[in-house]
């Protein structure tokens, strides 16, 4: 455990420079992977939020909860780097309420080995990712450093982006974010990933981490027998006596308040018309305030 | 005290100057610095950046042949070492958005994601940023300085004018931290820069066929737009490449005259079309979302109504 630790730590020479090595540790099997994780958050279903229509705030009490659904690919992809590197234990980790469980069995049921639930001492909303990725940072290292970790780019509700690569800055390691496709190898990984302009092909060696979208692969469906043996599955639930930074969350920025986008749009429906004639009112509308024909 | 702004793009990075002017009274800051980082040839010209708004350019060369966040984020930090920075802002793209976490994390500081306002009073920093699949505006407030903030294109708008004079250079150690670039592919062709676009014509799945986005072509030729799309046909169809991709996993686009052909409206498209100056929605579903976020509606067969509208606007720009 705590040589994963050190593994992570030890690139940061003395001077700061960079160190071109890093020793994997041997696993009892032979092969270097023992670890693999994914990172996932159980998020309240977007697509379900009504809006209060006295305080124009949404209401998020009672919306069902669900998996992030980048998180399933994060764990697509992490099954498959796992029979790329020739197997590994592979662990979800959320920072959640033990309500999460309902999120986790899926990812269960999906191939994970294990679920860990990290409960902080404050309610949820008070964390930020600054939190969120120290916490997980604190856990993955209590637990070893896994050599792959897997997280979404954004999360379904609070769609940050930050988690991953910050988890990464907090453990020392690299991360790729945005992957289109990864290939495993004992010792590393390849990951070509879309960098806005073009497609850069990154050669991380491990640790890394890696973040993946929806376009990323197609998450596998687990059929009913996967479904029932993940009722078997370990989640382990981990409160804030376990660690330092779920005791007292370190934490960047606060919320203040939420509230439903307005829409002050004109609103011009125009139907059970002629197509020409419907063109031909808008068009004039919109020659009139300038915006074709104008120049 | 000090202002920092990053940006791999120059337009960009004056309008994150001026920002970043505008800002400064409110937190107490004096100066603001560009950090100018990148390998040689990709690094921008420090004239225009210190009439854009810096009183200072850090030049920092980096012996990479493209983005990668390690090395960048040790720019970073290096070149805001030891100074009193206030704020950091960043722009919302996939890199920016990635370097802005690491160095938040470097610090121990706060970052606000996609932010489409900033008020700092009294040295400290609210922020907006939308949330809930672009369906909701959250506010922040950073609990303490410094602050770091991803910021779409659009939110400020460039100045010229400003005398900054002051270049420095500076050469960063970085760690690769064992991760190295392998392979660079250019875009593919047929990019599009819908942010720059005055008119975006967006095809949806209301298209029955890939050889049917003519239709959009010829609106968009109308008009002299660009064309782009939501995400199934980028994602899924691959009718189109994903740079015509717009909403919340795609591009934020704010051009003057927006069109939505046969687009549903879901929030997470919305999310990157909402501040679009005028809207005309085209749908033959009355109760559609895209039209409880339309200035035109027009309920109907697309396929009757696209070459109606391209027909009304040719004819309206000949008188
Ligand atoms: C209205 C509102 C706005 C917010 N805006 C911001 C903001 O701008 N910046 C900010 O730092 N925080 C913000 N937060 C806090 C944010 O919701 C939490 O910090 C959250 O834990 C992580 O941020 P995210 O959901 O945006 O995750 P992202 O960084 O978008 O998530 C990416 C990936 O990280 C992993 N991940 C995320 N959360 C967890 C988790 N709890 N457990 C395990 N893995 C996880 C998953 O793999 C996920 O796919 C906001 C919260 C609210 C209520
Ligand atoms: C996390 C997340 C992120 C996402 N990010 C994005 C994003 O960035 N961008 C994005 O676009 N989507 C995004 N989506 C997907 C989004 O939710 C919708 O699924 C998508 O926008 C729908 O695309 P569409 O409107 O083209 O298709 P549909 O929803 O299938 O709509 C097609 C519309 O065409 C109309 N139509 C059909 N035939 C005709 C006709 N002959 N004439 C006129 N109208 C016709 C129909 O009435 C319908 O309204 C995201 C989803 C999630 C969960």
């Amino acid at each position: 455990m705590r040589a994963a630790w050190l593994r992570a730590h030890a690139r940061e020479g003395p001077d700061g420079g960079a160190l071109n090595t890093v020793t994997l540790l041997p696993a009892a099997g032979g092969g270097a992977v023992t670890r693999i994780a994914i990172c996932a958050k159980h998020v309240v279903d977007v697509a379900r939020v009504k809006i209060d229509k006295e305080t124009n705030e949404p209401i998020l009490k009672g919306v069902g909860k669900k998996v992030s659904v980048a998180d399933k690919n994060a764990m697509e992809e992490a099954l498959r780097l796992k029979d790329a590197v020739g197997g590994a234990q592979l662990v979800v980790y959320t920072v959640g309420t033990p309500d999460a469980k309902d999120s986790l069995k899926e990812l269960l049921a999906m191939g994970a080995d294990k679920a860990v639930i990290l409960t902080p001492s404050v309610p949820l909303s008070q964390l930020d990712s600054l939190a969120t990725a120290t916490i997980l940072a604190d856990a993955m290292r209590a637990d070893g450093v896994p050599q792959i970790i897997v997280c979404g780019d954004a999360s379904e509700d609070d769609t940050s982006s930050q988690v991953g690569p910050r988890l990464a800055e907090a453990l020392g390691i690299s991360n790729v974010s945005i992957a289109l496709k990864t290939t495993g190898h004992t010792d590393r990984v390849e990951v070509s990933r879309d960098s806005g302009n073009g497609t850069i092909t990154i050669d991380a060696r491990f640790p890394t981490l890696i973040t993946v979208t929806e376009e990323t692969n197609k998450p596998r469906l687990p059929n009913i027998m996967q479904i029932m043996a993940a009722t078997k599955k370990p989640v382990e639930l981990r409160g804030p006596e376990t660690l330092p930074s779920l005791q007292h969350p370190p934490v960047g920025l606060v919320p203040v308040r939420v509230v439903a986008l307005p829409s002050d749009r004109k609103g011009i429906i125009l139907k059970d018309l002629p197509a020409a004639e419907m063109a031909q009112r808008v068009v004039a509308d919109l020659k009139k305030a300038g915006l074709i024909g104008g120049d | 005290m000090v202002l920092a702004v990053f940006a791999e793009e120059e337009k960009w990075g004056k309008e994150l100057l001026a920002g970043a002017r505008a800002l400064a009274p409110g937190l107490k800051g004096g100066k603001v610095l560009f950090l100018n980082i990148g390998p040689d040839g990709a690094r921008k010209d420090p004239a225009a950046l210190l009439s854009a708004g810096a009183d200072e350019v850090i030049d920092v060369a980096l012996p990479l042949k493209a983005f990668k966040v390690e090395e960048y984020t040790d720019a970073v930090v290096a070149a805001v070492a030891g100074c009193d920075l206030k704020l950091l802002l960043v722009p919302a793209t996939k890199n920016g958005r990635d370097v802005a976490a690491r160095v938040a994390q470097r610090l121990q500081v706060g970052c606000s994601t996609d932010t489409v306002a900033l008020r700092a009073s009294h040295g400290s920093l609210e922020v907006d940023r939308a949330v809930l699949g672009g369906s909701a505006l959250a506010t922040l407030r950073f609990a303490k300085l410094p602050a770091v903030a991803t910021v779409p294109s659009g939110v400020f708008e460039p100045k010229g004018g400003h005398q900054g004079t002051a270049k420095r250079t500076m050469e960063v150690t970085t760690d690769a931290r064992n991760a190295a670039i392998i392979g660079i592919a250019p875009q593919a062709a047929g990019g599009v820069r819908l942010e720059d676009a005055k008119v975006v014509v967006a095809a949806g799945r209301g298209l029955k066929k890939k050889e049917d986005l003519k239709l959009c072509d010829a609106l968009a030729a109308a008009v002299g737009g660009e064309v782009g799309c939501t995400r199934p046909l980028s994602a899924d169809l691959k009718w189109l490449s994903e740079s015509h991709w717009i909403g919340l996993s795609g591009k934020r686009v704010r051009p003057k005259l927006y069109f939505a052909v046969g687009v549903s409206g879901q929030i997470q498209h919305v999310a990157g079309m909402r501040d679009s100056g005028t809207i005309v929605a085209i749908n033959k579903d009355p109760d559609c979302p895209m039209f409880s976020n339309t200035d035109y509606g027009l309920v109907g067969d697309l396929y009757e109504i696209v070459p109606a509208l391209v027909a009304a606007i040719t004819a309206a720009k000949g008188r």
